[in-house]
């Protein structure tokens, strides 16, 4: 059975009766809608131009709207305004209401589409991963410089005696040579550490720094924050390969 | 998918950029080394001694007016630092007559870039950074060498 309501329409359904809003013509049978539609078809084309009639009719499967359009029926899904009418015989309209597990035959693609399986996660997963391992690759090659300042493991020493009496036997000023362009190391007993050059009005490239004393590969040296290490081989240091002798106090020191 | 995407686009794109910011700034380096020298050398020739050394990064050696571009040698150079030139300069225990040394200067440190160094390394001399005339030197500043 069929729920049918007329819009429009006299009670024959074969003529327009603009007074006649919404008419509500109870459960009709199969056949009875099957009268009904093949009434409607032949509508006058002018009236049914101007006051556009329809028949609402609601089944098992689907609520439909019809149109009648140059003796032939046209068919809109309630649900689905947006997708446009469909053509169908009076036949295939009720095969359209009775069908109650299927998505209406016209119904926009996407909601026939199955929802996300399994699978489908487990690729998007995947990608998204993918995604990311490159984006984090490329930052990393971005940001990433390899130094030609290694850093050396220094095993410091710990015994605080040993290491006051190393700093007291250290402390002094160390240079590679006399002249101009020449460098000096300075140590101080209280764990500072002074770097210059000799220029030709005074010192040059001076910096200061504090050291810790530690040894690396067996030698003793002198471990500074920001300059590096400063082996010592015998009562000479060696920095950077260059090798600075202890510098004898003058007379005026 | 869009990630995936802006990464394989990344991942092209970048290297690419990263070599060339490369190439410019050693080839900037190397123009730079190669016209220094010569107007040292220049000098040399003129005088039959290098100018005096002992100043400092960036600092403007005497004598050099009229060979040498004042702001050119005292800006920052393409790899950080200054240009210094020196004189009787102990490097890597040898002691060389004339070089011009890259040095970080204060705000101002030289790149420790291997891959940079190298490449300078690669167009200017032997491709090692522990030999011939372009090399590091005292705290791995660059040195290029005019005389041993």
């Amino acid at each position: 059975m069929y729920r049918v309501t007329t819009s429009h329409l006299g009670p024959d359904a074969r003529r327009v009766n603009p007074a006649s809003e919404d008419l509500d013509r109870g459960e009709l049978s199969s056949a009875e809608l099957t009268i009904l539609l093949d009434a409607f078809i032949e509508i006058d084309p002018a009236e049914n131009e101007e006051h556009d009639p329809h028949v609402v009719v609601a089944g098992r499967g689907a609520k439909l709207i019809i149109r009648t359009s140059r003796g032939r029926l046209q068919v809109y899904d309630v649900r689905d305004h947006a997708a446009p009418a469909v053509e169908l015989s009076v036949a295939k309209i009720i095969e359209r209401l009775d069908l109650v597990e299927t998505a209406a035959p016209f119904a926009r693609q996407e909601e026939e589409q199955p929802p996300p399986t399994a699978p489908h996660r487990g690729i998007a997963f995947a990608m998204l991963t993918l995604g990311l391992i490159l984006n984090g690759y490329i930052l990393y090659s971005v940001f990433y410089v390899e130094s030609v300042n290694k850093k050396v493991e220094v095993k410091l020493l710990t015994d605080a005696d040993e290491v006051r009496a190393k700093e007291t036997a250290l402390a002094g000023v160390y240079a590679t040579g006399p002249k101009t362009g020449d460098r000096v190391i300075e140590i101080d007993p209280t764990g500072q550490v002074r770097f210059y050059e000799m220029g030709a009005k005074g010192p040059i490239n001076d910096s200061k720094d504090t050291y810790r004393i530690g040894r690396h590969d067996g030698l003793l040296c002198l471990t500074t924050v920001d300059s590096g290490v400063v082996d010592l081989v015998g009562d000479t240091l060696v920095y950077y390969k260059d090798v600075y002798q202890r510098r004898k106090p003058s007379p005026k020191e | 998918m869009v990630v995936l995407i802006i990464g394989i686009l990344a991942a092209l794109a970048v290297p690419a950029l990263k070599k060339n910011a490369l190439n410019a700034r050693s080839s900037a380096v190397m123009n730079d080394l190669r016209v220094y020298a010569g107007a040292f050398q220049a000098y040399a020739q003129e005088h039959g001694d290098w100018p005096p050394g002992g100043g400092g990064p960036g600092v403007f050696p005497p004598g050099m007016d009229g060979y040498l571009n004042q702001t050119n040698w005292s800006r920052t150079t393409p790899i950080g630092g200054n240009y210094q030139f020196a004189t009787q300069t102990p490097q890597q225990g040898g002691r060389y007559a004339a070089v011009i040394i890259i040095s970080s200067t204060a705000n101002n440190p030289v790149s420790s870039d291997f891959n940079q160094l190298s490449d300078i390394d690669k167009k200017l001399d032997d491709g090692n950074l522990a030999s011939g005339n372009f090399f590091l030197g005292y705290r791995n500043y660059p040195v290029f060498v005019l005389e041993h």
